[in-house]
């Protein structure tokens, strides 16, 4: 339970980071609109990664899956600069 | 993942809910109660009648502008709107301005009654303070009180998903009330709040978060923009005023200038009014819109020249990102609601005050059932921090009304005695939660505060001159509202007070028979 909290609250938060940066480069619109637009879905975003978070079947798999999904958004961002 | 889905979303959600429950509830009570706002803040200075013509208003604060600071870098006149009274003139003399110390009250500030006059209230922060404490906090600095409540806000959001990922029959249980059954009668209104209102719980929540979203998340920001100045700049930005030429020249009057600005606005009117260098040749007046005007919360702005009242240039919020953000925004503050949706959007802030109330409850309904006569040190600190928080906060904000009527007028930092009060009575009935039993403790917190609530309309009809029936003959919609919505909560904490009383009653004898589990809740 501790692992899933630390993976959810922090981890979580980070792979939401990385997301938003990664929307807020590549949505086809105006610097400022594709800016905005990627912060709001931020927290929809967030909510899913918890939600799931909780539901994955262990926290290893979890934990994999996080950091999976935030080094190709990271990755997807830093390209995309 | 043998526990499954559904039951793994059940821990989340009572475990959350307990952990952010407390501060949800404060979030969720001010923000209902901030729907009222202006009213508030009216009742709260009955020094001041209702605004008859913004116009007389507006033209009597250049004046005593003109008269008391002919010689100031730039004036600033904020304007109420329909449901708020009293107009506040404050201005900047030249030279570096000093800045001023945050939460410091202006010093050169003044309030202008409806009649153009200067007039003098009371001191107080009036609605302005539910509506600051609902996202700010107190006693600490803003930026933590908005972590705090954004924090809790996402939980809010989890709980949300998960909540109806708990309740597979979430619409079936939303026809379910078994009232008088101890717990179980506890989920079934905590899921039926839940659903009746849940399109307003999840969008209340979602536009909160984003009314401040790049506090809380700044990395789209940080991915497109060198720095935050560079994204203020480009998303809001400033009209500079410009440098005073030296040469003395009459200020354009006010009227035509108030004519073009709601022309151009389709009847809207401003909010604010600066002026930039009054008395001079490169005099400028900044109409900036009321938020009530529209539903998208954003900038409208008009400049004209100060001397001869042509526009100069003027600004309307165009990015598509900034009207997605800005109507998000104005439908989760409402400033555009006319009455019949204010009335909606109270009564779901309502629903949901509750929802997150019945949900603290539940949580030690379910666990008395488990725990039976056992001495539980958890058990009793959530159950005395229950009643301290969901019945001794409303006590706590009426407590301070009343000190908005009993301290005196002339009273140092009596707006900061105001808030002082509330938390103090918010401490003794937290106090009193936990030297009392939990039965007492309900009972006599609730009813206590519906019988101050119920004494504050008879209080204002002995003492204040706005009474209801005075207000009732002036015809001022705003303080009958105001002094029956009074009444009409009083006589709600009353009725819960009643219920209590007699359901526990009842519950003592059934205490015997075991309880049955909930089926949600695992």
């Amino acid at each position: 339970m501790a692992a899933r909290v630390v993976l959810a609250i922090p981890g979580a938060y980070f792979v939401t980071a990385a997301c938003t940066m990664l929307l807020a480069r590549t949505i086809p619109a105006a610097r400022l609109d594709a800016t905005l637009w990627s912060t709001i879905a931020a927290f929809g975003i967030y909510a899913a990664l918890v939600v799931w978070v909780f539901a994955a079947s262990s926290a290893v798999r979890a934990g994999a899956v996080l950091l999976a999904i935030g080094g190709v958004a990271l990755l997807g961002a830093v390209l995309a600069a | 993942m043998k526990q499954g889905f559904r039951q793994s979303q059940a821990g989340l959600h009572t475990w959350t809910g307990l952990l952010v429950g407390w501060v949800l509830y404060l979030i969720f009570l001010n923000g209902t109660v901030s729907y009222w706002r202006e009213e508030l803040t009216r009742w709260a200075r009955p020094e001041i009648a209702a605004t008859q013509n913004l116009e007389t208003v507006t033209r009597g604060a250049v004046a005593h502008l003109q008269a008391t600071a002919p010689k100031a870098a730039s004036w600033q006149i904020t304007l109420p709107d329909e449901r708020a009274s009293g107009a506040e003139t404050t201005w900047k003399p030249k030279g570096k301005p000093k800045p001023l110390r945050p939460g410091a009250a202006d010093s050169t500030a003044t309030t202008i009654g409806p009649d153009g006059k200067p007039v003098v209230a009371r001191d107080t922060e009036g609605g302005d303070f539910f509506y600051r404490l609902h996202f700010d906090l107190r006693y600490m600095p803003a930026i933590w009180g908005r972590w705090v409540v954004g924090f809790c806000s996402m939980f809010m959001l989890v709980a949300i998903v998960s909540g109806v990922i708990t309740h597979k029959k979430i619409f079936a249980d939303f026809f379910t009330f078994r009232p008088g059954k101890g717990q179980r009668s506890w989920l079934d209104g905590h899921n039926a709040l839940a659903v009746l209102a849940l399109p307003f719980h999840a969008m209340i929540t979602y536009t909160g978060l984003v009314t401040l979203m790049v506090i809380y998340v700044p990395f789209g920001v940080t991915a497109n923009y060198p720095t935050k100045t560079a994204y203020y700049a480009e998303s809001a930005p400033r009209t500079k005023a410009p440098k005073p030429k030296g040469e003395a020249a009459p200020l354009t009057d006010i009227g035509p200038v108030l004519a073009t600005a709601a022309k151009t606005w389709d009847g809207g009117q401003p909010g604010i009014i600066r002026i930039d260098n009054p008395g001079d040749a490169a005099a400028r007046i900044v109409l900036t819109r009321r938020a009530s005007d529209k539903l998208v919360d954003g900038r409208w702005e008009i400049v004209f020249d100060g001397v001869t009242g042509k526009v100069r240039s003027s600004v309307e919020p165009t990015s598509a990102g900034m009207i997605t953000r800005g109507g998000m925004i104005g439908i989760h503050a409402g400033r555009f609601a006319p009455m019949t949706l204010r009335w909606l959007f109270f009564l779901s802030g309502v629903a949901g005050t509750a929802m997150v109330a019945s949900g603290l409850v539940l949580w030690t309904a379910k666990r008395r059932a488990k725990l039976g006569d056992t001495r539980h040190f958890g058990f009793w600190l959530v159950e005395r921090l229950n009643i301290g928080a969901v019945a001794g906060l409303p006590l706590a904000m009426t407590g301070f009304l009343w000190a908005n009527r009993l301290l005196p007028t002339g009273m140092p930092h009596r707006a900061d005695w105001e808030v002082h009060a509330m938390f103090l009575t918010w401490a003794a009935a937290l106090i009193h939660a936990f030297v009392r039993s939990p039965r007492r403790g309900w009972i006599e917190q609730l009813s206590l505060t519906g019988i101050a609530l119920v004494l504050l309309p008879m209080f204002d009809q002995a003492a204040t001159g706005r009474g209801l029936i005075d207000s009732l003959k002036a015809g001022d919609s705003a303080l009958v509202g105001m002094e029956l919505g009074l009444l009409a909560t009083g006589a709600s904490f009353l009725l819960i007070a009643w219920r209590v009383a007699r359901s526990q009653v009842k519950q003592g004898a059934k205490d015997a028979a075991p309880a049955k589990p909930a089926e949600a809740h695992g």
